[in-house]
């Protein structure tokens, strides 16, 4: 009757919410933060000598943003596992729901792509790409969770 | 489609969470399902059938528009 083939176990939530709590506070650490916490940061805080970059795009190059790496790393995962493992109810109409706000996160999001190219330009243009690789996840995690909640809301005025 | 869910609920004296925890499924579905909010499984509708001691035409039917 449900299908949850696809889904993670349902311990897999909270452990997604403690890495999302977790990468919040990193995200608050960053901007508090003079400049990428890279390794040549690291090596001028501690008074040694930058090392010469020669691979920009390379996770472990001396200048490379390890600290929004790792943010980045931690909202997927913790999406992922927010998003995509079993309630601890699970049937096949929480699977209906869970498909349908699948299909909104991609509407919502592909309409405000939409709207982004249009009127948005130059560097904030790039500003908006950086959202986007997790904007498709979490609206999805926010239509879910809102049509659940709203579900269990109509359920008070039943029997 | 419609159906005669709360009917047959009301017949046997069971509450929408008795008769979810009965058929394996959650209270929201079976409240969905009375309301026309989501149209069950053949599986699911052949359970609760077989749980009210009816058919599946009996509980649920085809409306004017469905054909």
């Amino acid at each position: 009757m449900k299908n949850t083939k696809f889904l993670l176990p349902s311990n897999y939530k909270k452990a997604g919410w403690w890495i999302l709590g977790i990468t919040l506070a990193l995200i608050v650490v960053y901007f508090s933060m003079d400049g990428d916490l890279s390794i040549n940061y690291l090596r001028e805080l501690f008074g040694m000598e930058p090392l010469e970059s020669k691979a920009y795009f390379s996770l472990f190059g001396p200048n490379s943003d390890l600290l929004m790496t790792l943010i980045a790393i931690l909202l997927i995962v913790g999406g992922i596992f927010i998003g995509f493992s079993r309630n601890r109810e699970d049937d096949e109409f929480i699977e209906q729901l869970r498909y349908e706000s699948l299909i909104l996160s991609l509407y919502i999001n592909s309409g405000l792509m939409l709207l982004c190219l249009i009127f948005v330009w130059g560097f904030d243009f790039l500003t908006v790409m950086q959202f986007n690789v997790f904007s498709t996840l979490y609206v999805f995690i926010i239509c879910f969770y809102l049509r659940l909640y709203f579900n269990k809301r109509s359920l008070r005025h039943e029997k | 489609m419609k159906n005669r869910l709360k009917v047959a609920r009301a017949e046997m004296n069971i509450t929408q969470g008795e008769l979810a925890e009965k058929i394996g499924v959650t209270r929201q579905a079976v409240n969905s399902i009375e309301l026309g909010k989501y149209v069950p499984s053949t599986l699911l509708a052949l359970k609760m059938a077989h749980f009210f001691g009816k058919t599946v035409e009996e509980l649920f039917m085809l409306e004017e528009g469905d054909l």
